[in-house]
């Protein structure tokens, strides 16, 4: 049976990082609407998953681990399916993700949203999840090499489209 | 330090790499510019906004839907485990019944062998000496087997599926306790909120 520990703990998962959480689904997914089905997806499996882990050293990376192999599942299914009904989904035309009102963060949302996958899911997981350098290794199965010049990289690039 | 060694420096993990990618910013004016740049990029990038009312209660609700479709597959594995019990149970006790008459046994196993007629002479039991007098072929065998069918006693046998259906209703029970007992906790909670 589940206990009330649970339901706290699952509580105060997103009390502290739900809006870290829907922050990087909505920059990897770059719209709202997806970001929201991810965000219940990720919901569904940390409960089923959080009853056997009964002491979770890092909850945030734990949490954003789960919501970003949600996001990869969820990617490799929409992409066949949009290659079959050819609907691209325009990222910028949805009114929720005109949140970001001030025009500087704009202008760095925009440009992370020109980035290559690779780039922006380091980007993103790195700095918006607020995985360390090892955990965002871990979490996208690369070395930390790799990540470090990927982010050096999509930096390099983002500098470039905000001059 | 060069300039095209700084970002690594700075995004490094060592503390002494930092601070010299520091240093060489204050005294360069382009990486100065490019530190502002990437310090810009992450507080943007670090910063989230906090969650909707709406989407909160869609991460909660998932609790209430996940229970309820937990209670259920238990109780419907609860089902399927008795009835399980219950097919093994008649199976070992037919095992049982038979194994306490080897002759019968015997008998049984050669008529699944043999299903198609066979001579009484090859039999191993020994029917009625008013019956073998008017034994045929093949029509004999037949009333044989059906008088070791129905001699067999079934009390233990009916008596054992009372018990497992005593033991089905006590795990429906069961179940339906678990799912008020869920329910109670669920108003509890909502009540806390």
């Amino acid at each position: 049976m589940l206990g009330k520990s649970d339901q706290e703990q699952f509580r105060e998962l997103v009390d502290l990082h739900g809006s870290a959480l829907m922050s990087m689904l909505r920059r990897l997914c770059r719209n709202q609407h997806d970001a929201d089905d991810l965000f219940q997806e990720t919901a569904v499996r940390v409960w089923r998953n959080i009853s056997h882990c009964p002491k979770i050293r890092n909850p945030r990376s734990w949490l954003m681990t789960i919501a970003y192999r949600v996001f990869v599942d969820f990617y490799s299914k929409k992409k066949t399916i949009s290659t079959l009904e050819d609907f691209p989904e325009a990222a910028s035309s949805h009114p929720e993700t005109k949140a970001e009102k001030n025009e500087e963060s704009q202008n760095v949302q925009n440009a992370i949203s020109q980035l290559t996958d690779p780039l922006r899911q380091v980007i993103v997981l790195h700095y918006t999840a607020g995985l360390t350098l090892k955990e965002t290794a871990d979490v996208l199965g690369i070395s930390q090499g790799t990540v470090k010049s990927r982010l050096n990289s999509a930096l390099i690039k983002l500098r470039k489209c905000l001059k | 330090m060069k300039c095209d060694q700084y970002l690594a420096y700075l995004e490094s993990n060592n503390l002494f790499k930092k601070i010299l990618a520091r240093r060489h910013a204050r005294g360069c004016p382009d990486c100065r510019e490019a530190h502002s740049t990437f310090q810009n990029i992450k507080k943007t990038l670090s910063v989230s906004e906090s969650l909707t009312t709406q989407q909160k209660k869609l991460w909660l609700n998932v609790v209430q839907s996940e229970t309820v479709e937990t209670s259920e597959s238990g109780r419907r594995a609860n089902f399927k485990i008795a009835s399980g019990l219950i097919v093994t149970a008649c199976i070992l006790l037919g095992l049982f019944i038979v194994s306490q008459n080897p002759e019968e046994k015997q008998e049984v196993k050669q008529i699944t062998e043999n299903p198609k007629p066979v001579q009484p002479k090859e039999k191993t039991i020994v029917p009625h000496k008013k019956e073998k007098a008017k034994t045929e072929l093949g029509v004999t065998h037949v009333s044989e087997i059906e008088e070791v069918t129905f001699n067999v006693d079934f009390s233990d046998l009916k008596q054992e599926i009372a018990e497992l259906e005593r033991e089905i209703d006590t795990q429906m029970i069961h179940a339906q306790l678990i799912d008020v007992q869920k329910q109670v906790e669920k108003l509890l909670a909502e009540n806390q909120n």
